[in-house]
Parts: C-alpha cells; structure tokens; sequence
C-alpha cells in the first residue's frame, strides 16, 4: 500500500507492542515455561508457512513436519560432521526449500486431499527412511548436536534461544508479508480463486505455487535448524504426522491467509495445551491426562473454529472490532471502496472453479487475506471444473450438502460495506465479493474478476446485509 | 515355493485389512464427497472395543459383530459433524481423528492391544499357514460381493449410487441426500471397522496405527479413483501382497516406503493424465 494511511499507523503500533512484550517476556518467565516460548516461536514460524501455502497456494499439507524434521536433521547432521552450527543454521532453510521443490515438482499436480494425502506419505516415508538410516542415527537419534555459535561466542542458555526463536518467526512474517504484497503474491491470490483464469493472464500458476511450496518449507527447515541446535538431540519420534496436524490445526484456527492468525493460533493452542497441562499433572490425574487434553484440545478447538468460525479467530475478532467502530483504522479503506457497489461483486464468483472454495477476498488489514481452507472442498483436482459446473447450474437454496464450493467463507468487505455474507443463514452459496484489490490494481486478481464474471450466481437478494 | 505361498497368503490377508479401510473412504467419498480421515479411526475403535468385550467374557462372533456395530454408529457420529460444512470436511474429519486419540487413550489406555483370531495352521503344499489369514479372506470377499450387489440391485444402494452420481438430480427425483450421506458414514464406519476386527489379530493396534490404515487405505482407493469399491479391494490385495513379498524377499523394511511410493506415483499420473484432459490442473 502506498503511503501511511491512519490504519497503517494503527497497525504499526500494534506491531511495535507486540515487539515489545516479546521482548520483555522471556527474561521474566520461569525456565520450564521457557522451553515453551521457544517452540512456541518455532512453531508460530512453522505455522506461518503452512497459512502461506494453504491460504494462498491453495494447498494443504498435513506433512509440513517433514520439512522441520529436513531442516533439522540438515543443520544437525552439518553441524556433527564438523561445519560451523551457523552455516549448518543457514543451510537448513535452502536445503528444505531444495527437498520441497524436488519433491513438489511432481506432487503439486495433485490438489485437495490428494495432496494432503500425498505429502502426509512423504512424511511417513521420510520418518522411516530416518529411523532406519544409521547416518541419522537411526531410531534412536542423532546426538551430539553442538549449541549454536558464532567465532568467539556461543549461544547457551535458554533465554538467547528465545530471542532466536522469535526473531525466525521475525524474519519469516517479514517475509511473508512481502512475499503477500509483491505482483507474484497477487498472481498467487487470484490463482488460488480461479486457477484457469489466472493462467490464462498469464500468471505461472505452476511455478508460482512451487515457490509457495519452497517458501513455506523454507520456514520450516530454518525454524528446524533452531529446533536442532537448541535441544541438541534429534530422533524421527520428534517429528511425527501430529505435529503436522498440529501446524495446520494452527494455521486454520488463527485463521488462513492471515500473517498474524497462525501465530494467535499458536499461541491460544500452545496455551491452553500449557494450562491443561498443568491441570492434568495435578496429583489425582491419571498419567495419562496430559496427552489426552493435547489431543482433545487440537481436535475440538480445529472442529469448534471450522464449524463456527470458518474464517479463523483473526479475520473474525478484526471484522467485530470494526463492525463496532473501536478501531476504525482498522478499516481497510480502499479495499472497500472498490467492492462497495456491487452486489456479490463480479469478483463473486471465484469460488466457482477448480474447486478452491474460496472467494477472493482479502479483507483483513493484517495479511494476505485469504479465504478458508482452500482445496480442501472439492471433489478433487480433476473434478473441480466439472462439479462446479453442476452445481452452478443448481438452483438449490438451501445449498446444504450440493454445494461444495465456496461455502459461506467468502466475507471480504471487512467493514459491513455489505457486499459479502458469511454464509447466510441457510447456508448457501456464499458469495465472495472482496477483491483483489490493494490500493494498486492487482492485474492477476483483477482477472480472476473478469475471467470468472459469467458465472456469478448469487442473487442480490441473498446477501446479508 | 512354501515362502512365496505363505507371503502371499499373509499379503492378502493384511491387504484385505486396507481394501476394507479403503471401500469405507470409497462409501463415503462417493455418496458425501467427504474423505474421511477419521476412518482409521473406525478400526482402531472396533478392535480395541473387541479386546475388552472378548476378555469381558463375550463369545467370539459376538464380540465381534458388536464392534463392528459400534463402529457403524461412530460412523454416524462422523457424518453428522463432518457433513455439516462441505467446504472444511477434511479437515474436521482430521480434527475427528485427533479426537478419537484422546477418547482411544481414555478407554483403553496407550499400549498395544490385540486378541487372538481363528487358532490353527493350515498347511498347503509345503507351506504353512495361520487359520486366520484365510478367514479374513473369507470375510472379506463375501462383503465385497454384497457391497457390489447392494450398491447394484437394491433401491437402497441404488438411491446411494444416484446421490454419489449427481446429488442434485437426486435430489430432485426425492432422495433425501443428506440421509443417504449418513448412511454411507454407517457404511464406512461399519467397513473400518470390519477391518479393525479381523487385522487385529496378526497385528497389534495402538491408538495411533490409523494413520498407517488410512494412508495404505487410501492407497488401495486411489487407484479406482476413490470412487471404485472393487478397484479398492484389487488395489488393497495388491498393495498387501506388494508389501509382503517385498519384507520378505529382502526388501526388508522398506516395504513402507514401496507402497506409499507406489501411490504417490499413481496419483501424479492420474493427475496429469486428469490434467492433460480437462485442462484444469496445469
């Protein structure tokens, strides 16, 4: 966006105060609750990428731990073998991105639960190529990990691996957020609305969506290597299929297509895992309770904001906050003044192709606004164009069960400037209005408007307000 | 010759486990358009349920059918969460899963459980084989010929088959979509955990071994396109004899990374061959 306007301003102070406790916090927390901090970092950072790809690419992957575990085991193996721990750090990022662009070639073909399906294999592949592989240890792990260090210094304790956490989790917000506001970013968004129609301006949605793929697994690999260096002991039990489910139980929760929502997601997750923690190791709990509030909580929290919240806590705390006027530079000035008139938008009907439920909208000020859990609705890659083709041409009402696209999370116009419903009450289709609009033309965004205008099918009259 | 015999016999008997847990995700894929991850989860539950029931005393047959009962009724419970909001499905059914971890660990604790299956080794040729890997066979093949003839010949399977095959002329002909949609739920609860109850006894079930369930099931399903019951129990059979004889013929431990291989490389070709006709993925 050019130029500061009063919501940049806002923003800014948000973003200073939120520097500021996470900096003050660690030296005034106790040591066990430390640990925490830092993985919590780790994780927010991880969290990050999976929001990137499954918000914007479009993508879910449920084996994003693969590529923690890649850049762990990288940067540790680099570091046993005698390299300096910074250039193992440094490398683990590149050497995830490698992994995921070798791996991602061929396996971004596949979308929705294909994919999901496809990377959790690669996940268990890996997992057990590791426990077997003496090079890594083997299941019993790779030991012996040296602290991180410079010439002349070396990071110890737990406080300095606190700073490094949070600032990784620094540096991959920074670069998330230019990643989100580049022309490529833009491309990204309006392929993930209408794949066809951002292929035909132009936009390579393939390599685009690979580099989403790298991008995120760089995230991981980096806050791998942290993650290596600061235990100083690795094992395939490390990393297994539920802390991907977990990174992804974030992303959806803090709210998809947000910078800011995985890591509220991380932090109310890791949270209320903390407390019912300590409430579980109570004496007179069984030995098991602590796993068994992890699990719960991860499980009812992800159905609770799927069900109720489908955009995520984000984007819904932010469009209450604005619907009451508190933060009224929360607003998103422009965005709004060019959806306003139309009803439904001609950008509306996004959701109708390929199968990403999604509109294109980008409402929140915090991110790349992105719709929910993209990919995931439709029958599946192949069948995306078809399915929604059917389902245009039904005229059902209630949209219950048919409608498998783009269900109600469209909402874009962030203010009540009243083009977009969150599924109206019956249910059915939502209509995305949001555009891909950012103060500057977005050119692939605006032709998933164009491209998809034939086909917008939500009557004024269904819109909430 | 005895070993190939008996590594097939034993493929099959752990494949018909996946073609099971694959024809549940295929039931309900085709008729909700939902893929169910929660449908290890089925499993897990009807075997462990099995375990406690068989110790409470409970004859063997007994036991078993009301596991499987039990799983049909979690199925429901699935459909009615998951069928509610189409466009996060996988991934409610994935929070479901988590769940069933939680609720798993409760009831029966984290370590391995299994029970004993049909005792006895039969002996072919010169190989020997455990009684029970030809039961499950027996099981299995018998529930495949009823789910063709189900899904073929009664109204019922019918109005399934209309709902998986456009769910708004279903719809319009006064097919109610969304019950058919919670009967396949049963239908997939009810498969997992058929499969559940007959692997268990050659191999132990942890609260966790879904996931290992799920990804060969889907494995076995994907190669019908998820929407094939007897393509999933082909691609199941396959997948268990592929795996066997690859442990066994020096393979290994890799037999893992074979079978998720092979379905990764299904899947890319029947997303490109998808792509290069519709035009839609790339």
């Amino acid at each position: 966006m050019s130029g500061r306007t009063a919501g940049d301003a806002g923003k800014w102070w948000l973003v200073a105060l939120a520097a500021v406790v996470t900096l003050a916090l660690p030296p005034l927390l106790p040591e066990r609750h430390l640990t925490t901090y830092v993985l919590l970092g780790l994780t927010a950072a991880v969290a990050v990428g999976v929001s990137l790809l499954m918000g914007y690419a479009g993508q879910v992957s449920l084996g994003q731990a693969a590529f923690y575990a890649i850049g762990a085991y990288g940067a540790g193996l680099l570091a046993v073998h005698g390299l300096p721990p910074v250039v193992g750090l440094l490398a683990a990022p590149v050497i995830a991105a490698a992994a995921a662009v070798l791996l991602g070639a061929p396996l971004l073909r596949l979308r929705g639960h294909h994919l999901a399906f496809a990377t959790l294999a690669v996940q268990l592949i890996l997992l057990s190529l590791l426990g077997q592989g003496t090079w890594a240890g083997g299941a019993i792990g790779l030991q012996g990990i040296p602290r991180l260090s410079v010439p002349g210094y070396e990071l110890r304790d737990d406080l300095g691996y606190a700073y490094l956490a949070w600032l990784v989790l620094a540096v991959v917000l920074l670069i998330s957020r230019n990643v989100v506001k580049s022309r490529p970013g833009r491309a990204l968004r309006a392929a993930a609305s209408s794949e066809i129609a951002a292929a035909a301006a132009g936009v390579p949605v393939g390599a685009y969506r690979l580099a989403v793929f790298a991008l995120s697994a760089a995230f991981a690999g980096l806050a791998g290597g942290v993650y290596a260096f600061y235990l100083g002991y690795l094992s395939p039990g490390s990393f297994p299929v539920l802390l991907s489910i977990e990174f992804v139980v974030m992303a959806v929760v803090g709210g998809l297509g947000t910078l800011t929502g995985p890591v509220v997601g991380a932090v109310v997750i890791v949270l209320l895992v903390q407390v019912l923690n300590t409430v579980g190791t109570q004496p007179g709990m069984p030995s098991y309770a602590p796993t068994v509030f992890s699990y719960a909580v991860y499980a009812l929290v992800l159905i609770a904001v799927v069900r109720y919240l489908p955009r995520g806590i984000v984007p819904a705390v932010s469009r209450l906050l604005r619907r009451r006027g508190h933060f009224p530079w929360a607003g998103p000035a422009p965005a709004a003044a060019a959806v306003g008139p139309g009803p439904g938008g001609p950008a509306a009907a996004g959701a109708e192709f390929g199968g990403s439920a999604s509109g294109a909208g980008i409402s929140d000020s915090s991110g790349f606004g992105r719709p929910v859990l993209p990919g995931v609705a439709s029958g599946g890659s192949a069948s995306g164009a078809s399915g929604s083709v059917a389902e245009g041409s039904a005229p059902e009402g209630d949209g219950s069960a048919g409608s498998t696209a783009g269900v109600g999370i469209a909402d874009a116009a962030a203010d009540g400037s009243g083009s977009a419903g969150v599924a109206s009450g019956s249910g059915g289709d939502g209509s995305a209005s949001g555009s891909p609009v950012d103060g500057d033309a977005a050119p692939g965004g605006g032709v998933t408007a164009s491209g998809n205008s034939a086909s917008v099918r939500s009557e004024p009259g269904r819109e909430k307000r | 010759m005895s070993d190939l015999i008996a590594y097939v016999v034993t493929g099959l008997g752990i494949g018909a486990g996946y073609a099971l847990v694959g024809s549940g995700l295929v039931a309900i894929y085709r008729v909700t358009g939902v893929v169910n991850f929660a449908q290890g989860a089925f499993a897990v539950v009807a075997a462990m349920l099995t375990s406690t029931l068989l110790s409470a005393g409970l004859p063997h047959v007994l036991a078993e059918s009301a596991a499987v009962l039990v799983a049909a009724g979690a199925g429901v419970l699935v459909g009615l969460i998951a069928t509610g909001e189409p466009g996060a499905a996988l991934i409610i059914t994935l929070g479901v899963g988590v769940f069933a971890y939680a609720v798993e660990i409760v009831v029966w604790g984290d370590q391995p459980r299994s029970f004993a299956g049909l005792p006895g080794v039969l002996t072919v040729g010169d190989a020997r084989i455990q009684a029970h890997y030809l039961l499950i066979l027996a099981v299995t093949v018998p529930v495949f010929v009823a789910m063709g003839a189900f899904f073929g010949r009664t109204d019922l399977g019918k109005a399934l088959t209309a709902c998986a095959s456009n769910r708004y002329a279903a719809r319009v002909v006064g097919i109610d979509v969304r019950r058919m949609g919670l009967l396949a739920f049963a239908l997939g609860g009810a498969l997992g955990g058929l499969a559940g109850v007959l692997t268990t006894p050659i191999q132990q079930v942890t609260f966790d071994s879904d996931v290992t369930l799920i990804v060969n099931g889907f494995a076995a399903a994907i190669l019908g396109g998820l929407t094939r019951p007897g393509v999933a129990l082909a691609g199941g059979l396959l997948l268990g004899v592929a795996q066997t004889l690859i442990a066994g013929f020096g393979g290994g431990a890799y037999q893992l990374e074979v079978a998720l291989l092979l379905m990764l490389t299904v899947m890319v070709v029947q997303a490109t061959r998808a792509g290069a006709l519709a035009g839609v993925a790339r």
